[in-house]
């Protein structure tokens, strides 16, 4: 029988550096002194080139997260290869760049950490942290004009911040249990829409004393993922790309509140959907719970998959990085990262 | 005894750390999750299901007596929830995920295992739960409800719903807890959020057997000194709940200066109001729901420390001191007082409270008495004797004999009687009486004059519990339900206020005497609510206006001589607001004994229990 202590210790040993965690570290690329967890999840493009790579460790004995910087997303996850890094004490399961410098981080514990470069390009450095769920933040999106934000989280809330961290407006709860994606309207900058685990896609008009109404409702297989979609060039708010618990694909129609189209893209829960241009009708690439890469064309009339690849990853995929319209990134929780091309 | 309560932290990154933070700020217990709540668990198929490596953390991190005594188990959300999904491959997985944290759980020891449910679609995850606890898992089972449904909460934000639609979470557990076999083990836990509901819908809650109560940190209110503070109502909750020994959980963001004023607050709240607590509280602590048989003073002969306990009362025998003292004046005008003795005569006068009290009333009254002390136990005799030796002297004529069968020397003018039970004549009140009554003058007094029964329909899955785990192997297999048990009703709810059932008047004059009774009540119920038994109380007039109760709307304030009685029901019965349970009652006689019959017949016919007085009756 090891006794506990020794094990502890061992363990922290091992850990060294999970336990530095709170303040920021940036080592030289050159000494490869940080861990890297095992569980990449997200690859958020940089603007002007460059993204921010998210990891976190879920089942060791500190379950901690990460977030590194590169130039260039094609070096990633070498740790030496990383231009900056932050280390936390929670996992980070997603985030957003709100300029080139700032990049906002959700973590496991519902704090949302603002991370600068603008001092330091080879550092992130910590300008805030929030605390704003109870639960894990499940996403966050931020509007056209890069002038506000939204925070969804496993507690069912929404919150609405301004960029600049001045002001918040929060829904509690949003939806009855996790809220599971939120996507802002492609041009209006105080649309949005939201899906939970309690069935419900709700749009929401922060502009309006009663922010929100609902789209669809279904509460057994509920949707899991959204988008707006540019579809409709006419009159209207537009059209939805919605993703079930399932894996089935769909583009509901928000006026008419019909579904358009549909496919089964995954026989998973749709996580997240990447579009290869958030404004105009583009490839979208769609990844759930599975080691699943799929990238659909989407059309009010039809929805044809362009791309599949469920071999170049041995865990589920959690997020895509579009490098051209023809090629991307995938990321995993094998902790690897692939390449994709798609068929010209 | 003080409030126990638990932290639940949004995140433990470190496991140790985190119960160390509940400790040091004073905290009993840690919330926690086994496995960490995003980890997407594939069990089906694909690539995913192989991953290599661990689930979850090494169970070494913690001592065996750490997981055992300091750690709830906050099972996945997700996978809680999918167990109830229209997916199949999500109902595959997250059954899987589930069975996979609770025997781990298992494996752990820990206390207790946490399911939280946000809607009704609960029934799947119910009997996940059920088949463990009735496998036989070392853990209690806590459903996580909330107060207020969170899509009602979710509907004020929401434009197309116009009226707020008042979901009743209750039903959502009393579905849960139903499909579970009202399962002891399956206990409650309840979320509470910063709006209470009505006052009704908090008591049906209070009949429920709340194990813990959730006090998210958003709930609490600050006061000038920057202190965390309940609000008066929900304070007033806390305390209720806290007399049911719920247990409180303390989650979400540190929103005030320090963790441990949470749990410092609760403790002074309970603390203060045990220190304002009456006689009557400390009198029942320790027999909360606890059952016992209904006493037979006519069969059995009671112990000396069962009369030590009635005697010492201090509302029963004031007020047959009070009755005797007007019933005396009554009889006896001021100007013939001096001319005129009244005979009173005491039938089981046990150890001799009554006597000593007849006594009192006379020298107040400044009657002139001849008193009489009958009693059919011959060790009580004994006290008498003793009593008479020492002090009462030829006042009192002490008969060891069974007032039934006494052949009096003269009649009397007042017979006084303490014959009655929790349910007034269960314990044979009325066939004693009508055989004292023969020496009673045509004219003379009873005290009692009367008695009734009451009963209401009853929720209380606790006392359910409590009758099933009677069950006797040498006794017939319903036997523990078609007794009635004496008991202080605790975590319970009325689901409708007691009406009267049976009345008997003394002395009864009628020609042929016929203490049978049949009767239907018809009860009306206002919510939903499970009903899971009868409760039975009684009241009684001694003399004109002096009464005793043990109604709850009339119970004689302070006197603990009696606990209710609760006639059980075999299965428990759901009913609807507007609904009406009916309740037919029986009281059967032979020569030889008397017992109770009874069922319900609306909204659902439930079988005659007790037939022929096969589990209980009262022996003559």
């Amino acid at each position: 029988m090891v006794d506990i202590d020794e094990y502890c210790r061992a363990a922290s040993e091992a850990a060294v550096v999970e336990k530095t965690g709170a303040s920021p570290i940036s080592p030289s690329p050159k000494e490869p002194l940080l861990a890297m967890e095992d569980r990449l999840e997200f690859l958020t493009p940089r603007p002007g080139g460059g993204c921010a790579m998210g990891c976190s460790s879920l089942t060791g004995r500190c379950w901690s997260g990460s977030v590194w910087l590169y130039d260039d997303p094609l070096q990633a996850p070498d740790i030496a290869m990383s231009q900056a890094s932050h280390q936390l004490h929670a996992g980070v399961p997603c985030a957003v760049w709100i300029s080139r410098d700032i990049l906002v981080v959700g973590e496991d514990g519902g704090h949302v950490e603002w991370l600068s470069t603008a001092e330091d390009p080879s550092k992130f450095t910590s300008l805030d942290s929030i605390s704003i769920h109870t639960s894990y933040v499940s996403c966050l999106a931020v509007n056209s004009d890069s002038t506000q934000l939204i925070t969804a989280g496993g507690d069912g809330m929404i919150s609405v911040l301004d960029c600049n961290r001045q002001s918040k407006q929060v829904f509690c709860p949003a939806h009855a249990s996790e809220c599971c994606s939120v996507a802002y309207h492609t041009s209006d900058p105080r649309v949005f829409a939201s899906t939970g685990l309690d069935g419900n896609v709700l749009i929401w008009d922060t502009r309006q004393e009663k922010p929100a109404s609902g789209v669809h409702r279904n509460s057994s297989c509920p949707d899991t993922a959204v988008l707006w979609h540019p579809t409709s060039s006419g009159s209207g708010i537009g059209s939805l790309l919605i993703g079930s618990i399932g894996g089935s694909v769909r583009l509901h129609c928000t006026e008419s509140r019909e579904t358009l189209v549909s496919t089964e893209a995954l026989s998973r829960r749709v996580a997240k959907f990447i579009p290869f241009e958030s404004s105009s009708s583009s490839p979208v690439a769609v990844v759930g719970q599975q080691e699943t890469v799929v990238v659909l064309d989407v059309a009010p009339n039809n929805i044809s998959t362009l791309y599949t690849n469920s071999s170049q990853h041995s865990d589920i995929v959690s997020d895509v990085l579009w490098l051209s319209s023809k090629s991307l990134l995938s990321c995993g929780w094998d902790k690897s990262v692939r390449q994709h091309s798609l068929p010209s | 005894m003080r409030a126990s309560c638990g932290l639940e932290p949004a995140h433990v990154h470190e496991l140790r750390d985190a119960l160390q933070e509940t400790s040091q700020n004073g905290y009993d217990f840690t919330s926690i999750p086994l496995v960490h709540p995003r980890l997407v668990r594939e069990h089906v198929s694909g690539a995913a299901a192989a991953r290599p490596g661990p689930f979850t953390r090494s169970d070494m991190l913690l001592s065996t007596s750490d997981w055992s005594n300091l750690v709830v188990v906050a099972l996945n959300a997700s996978a809680c929830q999918g167990c109830d999904s229209g997916n199949r491959n999500v109902v595959a997985n997250s059954e899987a995920s589930l069975q996979q944290e609770l025997l781990l759980a298992s494996h752990l020891s820990v206390p207790v295992v946490m399911a939280r449910i946000t809607s009704q679609y609960c029934i799947n995850l119910a009997r996940i739960l059920h088949n463990k606890v009735v496998a036989g898992c070392s853990y209690l089972v806590w459903v996580r409800v909330p107060l207020v449904s969170p899509a009602d909460e979710a509907a004020y934000f929401r434009s197309d719903i116009k009226a707020p639609n008042n979901t009743d979470t209750w039903t959502w557990w009393n579905r849960f807890h139903s499909i579970a076999n009202t399962e002891k083990k399956i206990g409650l836990c309840l979320e509470i959020g910063a709006d209470l509901p009505d006052e009704e819908v908090l008591e049906r809650w209070l009949g429920e057997p709340v194990r813990c109560a959730v006090l998210p940190t958003s709930i609490w209110l600050t006061n000038k000194k920057g202190f965390p503070v309940l609000s008066s109502r929900h304070q007033l909750f806390v305390k209720k709940l806290h007399k049911l020994h719920s247990q409180f959980l303390i989650t979400g963001h540190l929103r005030h200066p320090h963790l441990k004023f949470y749990q410092q607050y609760l403790d002074h709240i309970v603390q203060s109001e045990q220190q304002n607590e009456d006689a009557m509280s400390q009198y029942v602590r320790g027999y909360e729901d606890y059952l016992q048989c209904p006493l037979q003073p006519l069969m059995d002969n009671l112990e000396s420390q069962t009369y030590e306990v009635f005697e010492k009362d201090p509302i029963k025998y004031q007020e047959y001191e009070r009755a005797i003292y007007d019933a005396l004046v009554d009889l006896v005008p001021e100007e013939n007082k001096d001319e005129r003795t009244v005979v009173v005569m005491v039938v089981g006068a046990g150890r001799g409270p009554l006597v000593r009290r007849a006594l009192t009333a006379a020298s107040q009254a400044d009657r002139k008495i001849k008193l009489y002390a009958v009693e059919k136990n011959p060790n009580a005799v004994l006290t008498l004797h003793a009593w008479q030796e020492m002090e009462w002297g030829d006042k009192v004529s002490v008969v060891s004999c069974d007032m039934r069968d006494w052949q009096a020397p003269e009649e009397a003018d007042i017979l006084v009687s303490e014959l009655l039970g929790s349910f007034g004549d269960n314990e044979l009140s009325p066939e004693c009486l009508d055989g004292a009554q023969k020496f009673l003058k045509s004219d003379g007094i009873s005290i009692p004059s009367s008695y009734t029964s009451y009963i209401a329909p009853l929720q209380s899955p606790k006392l359910y519990n409590e009758v099933r785990s009677c069950r006797e192997k040498d006794k017939h297999f319903l036997h523990h339900y078609e007794t009635p048990y004496v008991v202080y009703l605790h975590n319970k709810r009325e689901i409708a206020p007691s009406q009267e059932l049976f009345t008997f008047n003394h002395p009864n004059r009628s020609a042929h005497i016929d203490n049978r009774r049949h009767k239907a009540l018809q009860f009306r119920v206002t919510e939903d609510s499970a009903m899971h038994a009868i409760a039975g109380y009684f009241e009684a007039t001694l003399y004109k206006e002096v009464k005793i109760s043990i109604r709850p709307e009339t119970h004689s304030p302070g006197m603990f001589s009696w606990f209710p009685i609760l006639f059980p029901i075999k299965e428990p019965i759901n009913v609807h607001a507007g609904e009406i349970i009916e309740i037919h009652f029986w009281r059967c006689v032979t020569s030889k004994n008397v017992w109770y019959e009874w069922c319900v017949t609306d909204p659902v016919s439930s079988a005659i229990h007790n037939p022929n007085g096969r589990a209980y009756t009262i022996g003559l």
